[in-house]
């Protein structure tokens, strides 16, 4: 094959080529806002040149196949980042809630009901027969121990409703396992016979993003281009099938485990799922431990002082506990000192104006009962308000600090991957330029053909 | 750099929001009026924000605490005044006693002792608040009782039902001041009444008082003076007490402001930067996002 026909072939080639081209193109220019989308570009190369006596000869253009232009490594960068941002800022979320329980600082909340109560037992001290002081201690006594339950049980009913979030984000992380799994068939299917299916790489990569948010994860590529997920060694999708996750609670703690109940425990330490994990074992259960002790150091103290007081009466009633209950989840005033104000203890010694025990209770707001003997219960308690503080304060600026490394590291991919209407509008008028000019080719080769046949003809 | 639209977009999303997220805090600040509204928003400051409440709250306290010990003592100084006045009045009989040129028979000089007597245990009984303020603790029994004695003389013995205890008032860190004078310190127990008991008796049956009679009213005379002397000495320290925790309660809320309250000026200048900011951002946002090559392609080819 030579002279014109030749040309007439390479001309056909152009048209096809550039037709991909603006094939190509326009799948670009459609899925310019398609999240995770990687452009493409058609790869163009000369064919295969003939041999003649002039040399060597073109032969045209071939499309060798269509690319797609992304960073590997910028994804994985990524994952990275966006795990443990998501973690911050579920950890953000949920120790936000915590604080808003405390609803510190506020005249209202427990700090101002603790000053509250000891003030109401120096009131006692001054006025120890009145019974408005003593109905005074009673009201202060019973918002204390309120307010000590009440965020108790906030506390725990927040812990209790992570489990459904634990729930939910398993049941999330093996949807996108599975999911993961069909694709890389998919992709390495078509890999088996020389195809390279883009968009499913991008929509697999695009579900890896979408994971590396849920849980912590490892992702590694054999020579076919095969993905392996893991997650704190444990496979948990590859070509072969997703392995899914399971939730348990065992003894105070959730637990998870790939596969079946007896499979191995996963350590979750990133993304949301490790987020609501760590409020859920270690967060609130201190927060709540804390506010425990506190509790328990305020009704051990001050019913061991009041015990040793006396109350109005004759006898003066002696010996009774003034706070029931051993610790935040059930602390309350004694039902028979709330029941009757005269047992409330301020005498020392019996005599209804001796205020000795009154005073030493209000006294017990200065003593240093907490963290072996370093701290008041109020100073404990406000560092255990304001170490909440710290740790919303600083999961937020994590959660800042690493979308920042992710928007720009977003930016990068965006740069490599990401369309720009301006290339493929100039891209578009490049190829309807080659295709014009092709198709210009063709019709000289055809009014060439027809010189030769009007040469030919009578 | 490849600059596509998507990071355009993306960009100014993330510069917006910042912007507005800053906006925001600012706002809160102003229209609450504080710096840290929960603890998050400044740790440190919080935690001294709640110490700071803690103070202020027992500060309160102890300027109450205080006040109710001024109101008791000065109770207690008057009824002492009083019965100082009373003793005078005695001091003034017993003289009328002593002078023959006198025309007053004893037996009605008595009669007046009578009526100073029953004046002076009125007074050493009286309440304050619903308690005796001399009975030491006993603040709920009557500390002086005068009862008729079934085998004079004395013809009436007083029993004194209170006891020598303090009461003391917090009124301050680790600072307690007895706010009581037990009818121990003031009258000696029971002493004094029984001199003016003895006194009238004497006066009664026609008799004059006896020399020891006369040195027990002195002594108790003085007793009164010096427990109404150390009563004002107390009330003075109270006044310098007072004055210390306002001082001290002006200083911790000046402290707790600057530690809680917004800084207005500060807060509405910066929120006009970001206003500013806010505002270039939109009008850029407006011109260049709906740009791109195809507004200025009109036909291809």
């Amino acid at each position: 094959m030579s002279g014109l026909s030749l040309i007439l072939e390479i001309g056909r080639r152009a048209l096809q080529a550039q037709q991909v081209g603006i094939a190509v193109t326009s799948h670009n220019i459609a899925n310019a806002s398609t999240p995770g989308y990687s452009r493409q570009g058609a790869m163009f190369v000369p064919s295969a040149p003939l041999v003649t006596p002039s040399g060597l000869l073109g032969t045209g253009v071939d499309v060798a196949g269509i690319r797609r232009m992304r960073d590997s490594f910028l994804d994985q960068q990524s994952r990275d980042v966006n795990q443990s941002m998501s973690n911050a800022s579920m950890q953000n979320q949920i120790l936000t809630q915590v604080q808003a329980t405390f609803n510190e600082p506020s005249d209202t909340a427990l700090s101002g009901l603790l000053t509250q109560f000891f003030n109401s037992w120096q009131s006692l001290a001054v006025n120890p027969e009145d019974n408005s002081s003593r109905n005074a201690v009673l009201q202060s006594a019973g918002q204390l121990a309120q307010s000590f339950r009440s965020i108790n049980g906030q506390l725990t009913q927040l812990r209790t409703s992570l489990q459904g979030d634990v729930d939910a984000k398993i049941t999330k992380i093996n949807t996108l396992t599975s999911e993961l799994s069909a694709l890389d068939l998919q992709i390495t299917n078509a890999q088996a016979l020389g195809r390279t299916d883009n968009d499913a790489m991008d929509q697999r990569d695009e579900k890896l993003q979408e994971l590396s948010g849920l849980i912590n994860i490892q992702v590694s590529y054999d020579t076919r281009g095969s993905m392996t997920v893991t997650t704190g060694g444990s496979v948990i999708a590859s070509g072969a099938g997703a392995v899914p996750l399971q939730s348990s609670v065992q003894g105070n703690q959730i637990v998870v485990r790939a596969g079946a109940a007896g499979g191995p425990t996963v350590p979750v330490t990133g993304g949301e799922l490790g987020g609501v994990l760590t409020a859920y074992n270690t967060t609130i259960p201190d927060t709540l431990a804390q506010l425990d002790q506190a509790a328990a150091a305020l009704i051990a103290r001050v019913n061991q002082l009041h015990r040793a007081g006396s109350g109005l009466g004759t006898p003066p009633p002696t010996g009774n506990a003034f706070f029931a209950g051993t610790g935040a989840a059930d602390i309350a005033v004694d039902p028979a000192i709330a029941a009757n104000a005269n047992l409330i203890a301020a005498s020392g010694d019996g005599t209804p104006g001796d205020n000795t025990t009154a005073r030493a209770i209000a006294g017990v707001q200065t003593e240093l009962l907490m963290n072996g003997n370093s701290a008041t219960i109020g100073q404990f308690y406000n560092n255990l308000v304001s170490g909440l503080g710290s740790s919303v304060d600083s999961t937020d600026n994590q959660t800042k600090q690493q979308l920042a490394v992710l928007t720009s590291l977003q930016n990068q991919q965006s740069s490599v991957a990401g369309v720009s209407l301006d290339e493929e509008m100039t891209n578009l008028i490049t190829y309807q330029n080659g295709y014009s000019a092709a198709a210009k080719v063709i019709s000289a080769v055809d009014s060439m053909f027809q010189t030769i046949l009007n040469m030919v003809s009578p | 750099m490849r600059i596509t639209q998507s990071r355009i977009v993306a960009d100014f999303l993330y510069n917006l929001n910042n912007t507005q997220n800053r906006i925001n805090t600012l706002q809160t600040q102003l229209s609450s009026g504080q710096r840290v509204n929960v603890p998050s928003d400044d740790p440190e400051a919080a935690d001294m924000i709640l110490r700071l409440n803690a103070s202020i709250g027992r500060n309160e306290q102890f300027a109450e605490n205080v006040t109710s010990a001024q109101a008791m003592l000065s109770t207690t100084t008057s009824a002492l005044d009083g019965i100082q006045q009373l003793l005078g009045q005695l001091k003034t009989v017993m003289a009328q006693a002593g002078d023959g040129a006198h025309a007053m028979s004893l037996g009605s000089l008595g009669d007046a002792v009578d009526g100073i007597l029953s004046q002076a245990v009125g007074l050493a009984n009286t309440q304050f608040n619903g308690k005796y303020v001399f009975g030491g603790t006993q603040t709920q029994t009557a500390p002086y009782v005068l009862t008729p004695n079934a085998a004079p003389p004395p013809s009436q013995t007083v029993t004194y039902n209170g006891n020598a205890g303090a009461i003391d008032y917090p009124v301050g860190e680790g600072q307690a001041q007895q706010a009581n004078v037990t009818g121990q310190t003031a009258f000696g127990g029971t002493a004094l009444f029984n001199a003016i008991i003895s006194v009238r008796d004497a006066l009664k049956a026609g008799v004059m008082p006896t020399a020891a009679d006369e040195a027990a009213i002195t002594n108790g005379l003085n007793a009164v003076l010096n427990a109404s002397g150390a009563a004002g000495t107390i009330q003075q320290s109270l006044d310098a007490t007072t004055a210390q925790l306002t001082q001290q309660h002006t200083q911790l809320l000046a402290l707790r402001s600057t530690q809680q309250d917004t800084d207005v000026a500060l807060a509405t200048l910066t929120l006009t930067q970001q206003q500013t900011t806010l505002q270039a951002a939109l009008a850029m946002g407006a011109k260049i996002l709906p740009m791109s090559l195809v507004n200025f392609l009109s036909t291809i080819g």
